[in-house]
């Protein structure tokens, strides 16, 4: 199955200002896809309309050939990390993970654990999520983006907040989650994680989006 | 996910929510809101109980705020603060949306508001009761301090205590179902108010919704404290069952029933309504945790 991202034509007009402008793209599988950009320029927005938070004014967004907003209300397993991921905050880490899993029921107790694992955290732990630190929720929102072992992650700054260790982890988990021909959006401001992770980059400026490197 | 809306993932999207709402701190309004109708209606009760040396029926303070002309304005206006920030778009919501259908979303908040109104009234129950249990009465009947108070004390005919429970009410209807029709009435007032809201935050208006309820809401009330017709068009009037009612006759004003169907047509108008316009709903407003 081609896991694809195929953007047609996407313009998105919000209260008279013009947030993307014709933007038509397309993010193949097995490769992961760098968005730079200034603040404000439209990465968020972009990210939201192919998840299907944001309808856009024109334009289509396909993913895995379902056309978001007709086929489907939002991409079927896709995990999202949109800006600094936010959780109930006095409930555990694992706790929170599995009220989300339970939305669907798509994985078990244990596949829950083991994201948690992967990512470096321990799913045993009572520890609030009010008391975690920046690194430990962004590494939490990385697990909540991949414990049902998504086709697609679409992630707005996974590394904020992260360590140099937590970076690392960060970058081989994304390396294996490439490996297995799934398909990444990254957005980033540090421009060493672009390099080094990603084999295309695109800019966004002003709402427009240009390939910078295929 | 196939193409059937699941109801257990509505209600456990409504679970998440209210988990969340209960933990708000603006909570502690409810609190001082249960100090308020104690001091406006309980204890003015107990007051003329003790003076009469006489029980109280154990539902009417209750009964007294569900049809208290100042807290009929209150009562609504505290619930409309505690929920006036949902539906609430946090960065929290957005890793439940994108895991359910959009509908699900719209039950999921609809069964929430259901939730959240009940605990609210619930609340205002028990703190009303609770108070003054050891000297109350449980039979289904009107105690002497309500029907009898003025007749002993006609120089108090017009204190505020003497009015708090009107003839409309007692030569009327029975106490028990003046609490649960008064109960469900009020519920169902908090879950239209609810409603507005989400109508509002559907259609990427949400500061316009918070003003029609506010505005419905004092509409309402300024109408209801008059008796003018007008009151019938808005949801206050229907929630207070002296109005249903004149003193002595048998003839209602409004039926209790068509107050019912009132609340019905229109929640489940906006419900509707709702379902059909999220899947145009731009989901970007976030609120802050």
């Amino acid at each position: 199955m081609n896991k694809t991202i195929q953007i047609k034509d996407l313009s998105l007009t919000i209260k008279k200002h013009q947030i993307l402008r014709s933007v038509s793209i397309e993010f193949e599988s097995g490769k992961i896809h760098g968005l730079i950009g200034r603040n404000g320029s439209g990465k968020t927005m972009l990210m939201k309309c192919i998840c299907g938070f944001v309808r856009p004014t024109d334009g289509e967004v396909f993913v895995n050939n379902k056309k978001i907003g007709k086929d489907c209300d939002f991409p079927d397993n896709i995990g999202i990390i949109i800006e600094s991921p936010c959780f109930i905050p006095y409930y555990s880490g694992y706790k929170n993970l599995k009220l989300l899993a339970n939305l669907n029921k798509r994985i078990s107790s244990e596949q829950i654990r083991q994201s948690m694992k992967n990512v470096g955290l321990d799913p045993d732990s009572k520890l609030h999520v009010i008391k975690y630190s920046l690194g430990m929720r962004q590494r939490l929102g990385l697990a909540q983006a991949i414990m049902e072992d998504p086709d697609f992650l679409i992630l707005d700054e996974p590394m904020n907040g992260l360590d140099k260790d937590g970076v690392a982890d960060m970058r081989k988990y994304l390396h294996n989650f490439k490996e297995q021909e799934k398909t990444i959006i990254i957005a980033s401001h540090s421009m060493e994680d672009i390099e080094v992770l990603c084999d295309t980059v695109c800019e966004m400026d002003k709402g427009i989006l240009t390939v910078v490197r295929k | 996910m196939g193409n059937r809306i699941s109801f257990i993932r509505s209600w456990r999207i409504a679970c998440i929510e209210y988990y969340k709402w209960i933990i708000n701190p603006r909570m502690i309004i409810a609190a001082a809101m249960i100090l308020f109708i104690w001091n406006f209606a309980v204890f003015p009760l107990i007051d003329i109980s003790k003076e009469m040396n006489s029980p109280l029926n154990f539902l009417e303070p209750f009964i007294a705020i569900l049809n208290s002309r100042v807290l009929c304005l209150v009562t609504p206006s505290v619930f409309l603060f505690l929920i006036s920030d949902y539906p609430r778009l946090d960065k929290n919501s957005l890793f439940s949306i994108h895991r359910i259908k959009r509908t699900e979303w719209v039950l999921g908040q609809f069964i929430f508001f259901i939730l959240s109104a009940f605990t609210y009234l619930i609340s205002i129950f028990i703190f009303s009761i609770i108070i003054n249990l050891h000297n109350s009465f449980l039979a289904n009947g009107w105690s002497l301090v309500i029907t009898r108070y003025t007749t002993y004390y006609p120089e108090k005919a017009l204190s505020f205590a003497g009015k708090l429970i009107t003839k409309e009410l007692y030569n009327q209807i029975s106490p028990y179902e003046a609490a649960i029709t008064g109960f469900f009435l009020v519920l169902m007032y908090m879950v239209l108010l609810s409603m507005i809201l989400l109508f509002f935050h559907i259609l990427n208006l949400k500061k316009a919704g918070i003003a029609s309820a506010v505005s419905i809401i004092a509409a309402g009330s300024a109408l209801g404290i008059f008796k003018s017709p007008g009151m019938w068009f808005f949801p206050m009037a229907h929630t207070m069952i002296y109005l249903h009612y004149t003193q002595y006759l048998k003839k209602t004003i409004m039926k209790l029933q068509s107050s019912f169907f009132y609340f019905i047509i229109i929640i489940a108008i906006l419900l509707f309504i709702c379902l059909f316009s999220v899947k145009y709903t731009n989901f970007l407003n976030n609120d802050n945790e």
